[in-house]
């Protein structure tokens, strides 16, 4: 369940730093799953590339991965607090969402 | 079809909580973080190939793996099957509406998605990166803009970072960049001709896709010489393995036509192309073809027809469903467009048609749910995940031994490719042998150990077959070292059934000049 738990937090991550992603390309889709369906993947793929620098420079270790992890939760709650980026009523092809 | 989705959602979830015995990811998806993780950086070893591959999901693994362990790995992949099927869902949602989701789940259930879930491998990754890939595609193909062609651009580049079939997704997926900034409405923000907002678009998509994705091209490129290391070695010169394109992976010559009707052997006969377990399940040859009798949107049409292109591009070099699971999406679409449509015209037989597809969805369901039956004890908390190890996954056992007795810098070469639960330096000695050619030159048994010493390796790990012709086994090693072995007690001897029955002889032998003493460890199974 830890396991699970773990993932889970990971999972919220990504979606917070993909959205915040989303929003800065003005891509961000109107229905909110479509959203996250996005914003997972691109969270969870950054997460990957800056593991893979960290790497490169030699430094792949917890605490330099816990970093990373603080930096987007940084940017997550900043998302977060500049409030939902997808429109409620129809997304952004004027379609109802 | 919704309670066949949740009950697949729980079956892949259930499989998802036990330990890991999958092979691949005992061989190198885990294995390679786990080596990156206790070197601190992401080294090139030559005896593991694989970490000179495109490794976005095993990055992802490290980070499981330094915080939690290989159940966290298993649950990463989970999610990312998941992010397919909500991508899957996203595809359709223009196109169905309320019902997109029936896509979603018609992805999610096919057995090679719903398997591969379960399992720390990368293929339901690559499918999930993909899909997004297309999603923004086709968020693009509705408005043209630069902005767009960089998101598609960054999620092909995700693409390519995950797994090769990816560079056959990112060619198609430039075209349809083209097709689409061609033929873009007038309203759209770009503005200006046509043939410079193709050159616009095009540059910025693989521009984004290059820079995003081409950090783990270039590593190889660096290392090997060749940017795809090991395939195409005589096309790039560099180095490589002719194996990995052996034409055993393509068990169905490769014709236009072949190629065109491959989902009917690919259905009817998994086992031939791959496993079982890594079916497309009948879905799509029972539906599919009804395409062509009705009328279906362009969209629809378009969509598969990218997802089926992309197969058919790879089945011309290794013939495998578990490689282009990015099909699956585009593919479930146009199966949950026939159910919709069949399912609005309110008649009989189109509701019968549905009724056959839930049943279907059903019965891929079941086979989801069945796979989490091995793990189910340990997940309820009635067996240990140390338990359920010893019982299931020989390497275990004797990688608890080797903690046990053999010294922090012991270095084993062995015969059993599954090395991530060796608390040591592990490295499969096939592969070893492929790069240095030892042992195929007729040399003798002395000099074969003589020249493991020299590599840095302690002690040699042999696991034959009983009988050897049980499995598919390559013998070499141990018949190369036969007269050094010969009196030469081992310093471990068990015999291990792996869950489907067939029995190994392990063997721990030190790389000494010296005679062992005798049997430390012992055991039958």
């Amino acid at each position: 369940m830890l396991d699970l738990g773990f993932v889970g937090l990971l999972t919220i991550w990504s979606a917070g730093v993909g959205l915040w992603t989303l929003r800065r390309l003005g891509s961000t889709p109107g229905h909110p799953a479509d959203a996250l369906a996005l914003a997972v993947p691109l969270g969870l793929g950054l997460l990957a590339l800056a593991t893979l620098g960290l790497a490169e420079f030699s430094i792949l270790n917890r605490m330099g991965l816990a970093i990373i992890l603080a930096l987007g939760a940084a940017l997550g709650s900043r998302e977060r607090r500049a409030g939902p980026g997808f429109k409620p009523a129809t997304d952004g092809l004027g379609r109802a969402g | 079809m919704g309670l066949a989705g949740l009950v697949a959602v729980l079956g892949t979830l259930l499989t998802a909580l036990a330990p890991v015995t999958d092979g691949d990811a005992l061989c190198y998806h885990l294995q390679v973080p786990k080596l990156f993780l206790r070197r601190g950086a992401a080294v090139f070893d030559p005896d593991l190939h694989e970490t000179i591959y495109p490794l976005l999901t095993e990055a992802l693994y490290a980070v499981a793996l330094a915080f939690r362990g290989p159940v966290a790995c298993r649950l990463v992949h989970w999610v990312l099957g998941l992010v397919l099927a909500a991508n899957v869902t996203a595809l359709a949602r223009p196109i169905l509406g309320p019902r997109a989701w029936w896509a979603g789940a018609v992805a999610l259930l096919v057995p090679a998605v719903s398997n591969s879930m379960g399992s720390p491998l990368n293929d339901a990754s690559l499918a999930a990166f993909g899909t997004a890939a297309l999603v923004a595609w086709a968020r693009f193909h509705d408005h043209p803009s630069a902005r767009g062609a960089a998101l598609v651009g960054l999620f092909a580049g995700l693409a390519l970072g995950v797994k090769y079939p990816a560079l056959v997704w990112t060619g198609l997926l430039g075209l349809a960049i083209v097709a689409s900034s061609l033929t873009r409405p007038r309203t759209t923000p770009d503005r200006g001709d046509p043939g410079r907002m193709v050159i616009k678009h095009i540059s910025i998509f693989s521009s984004t896709a290059l820079l995003v994705g081409g950090g783990w091209y270039l590593r190889a490129l660096v290392h090997t010489g060749n940017p795809v290391y090991p395939f195409f070695r005589h096309v790039f010169g560099g180095a490589g393995l002719d194996e990995v394109l052996d034409p055993i992976k393509r068990p169905m010559a490769v014709s236009a036509w072949n190629l065109l009707t491959a989902l009917g052997p690919m259905t009817l006969e998994p086992d031939r192309f791959d496993s079982f377990s890594h079916q497309f399940g009948p879905v799509f040859l029972l539906f599919l073809p009804a395409l062509a009798l009705e009328r279906a949107p362009r969209r629809v049409l378009g969509i598969a027809g990218l997802g089926y292109a992309m197969m058919m591009l790879c089945w011309t070099q290794r013939q495998s469903m578990r490689f282009v699971l990015i099909g699956v999406g585009p593919l479930a679409v146009a199966v949950a467009w026939l159910a919709s449509t069949w399912w609005e015209r309110r008649s009989t037989p189109g509701r019968i048609l549905v009724a056959i597809l839930v049943l279907a969805l059903g019965f891929e369901a079941s086979l989801a749910l069945a796979r989490s039956r091995h793990g189910l004890g340990v997940v309820v908390g009635r067996e240990t995940g140390s338990s359920f190890l010893t019982r299931r996954e020989p390497t275990y056992r004797v990688a608890r031994w080797v903690d046990g007795h053999l010294p922090p810098e012991a270095r084993i070469v062995g015969q059993d490719h599954r090395g991530f639960y060796f608390p040591r330096d592990y490295t499969m000695e096939l592969a070893h042998r492929r790069r240095t050619g030892l042992g195929t030159r007729g040399e003798s048994a002395t000099e074969v150990v003589s020249r493991l010493r020299a590599a840095g390796f302690t002690h040699v790990l042999l696991a034959p077959p009983i009988p050897e012709s049980a499995v598919e086994f390559d013998p070499t090693l141990g018949r190369s070292l036969a007269p050094w072995l010969a009196g030469r007690p081992p310093l471990y001897r068990a015999e291990i059934a792996d869950p489907d029955g067939v029995v190994r002889r392990y063997e721990i032998h030190e790389l000494s000049p010296r005679v062992a003493t005798g049997l430390t460890g012992k055991g039958r199974r």
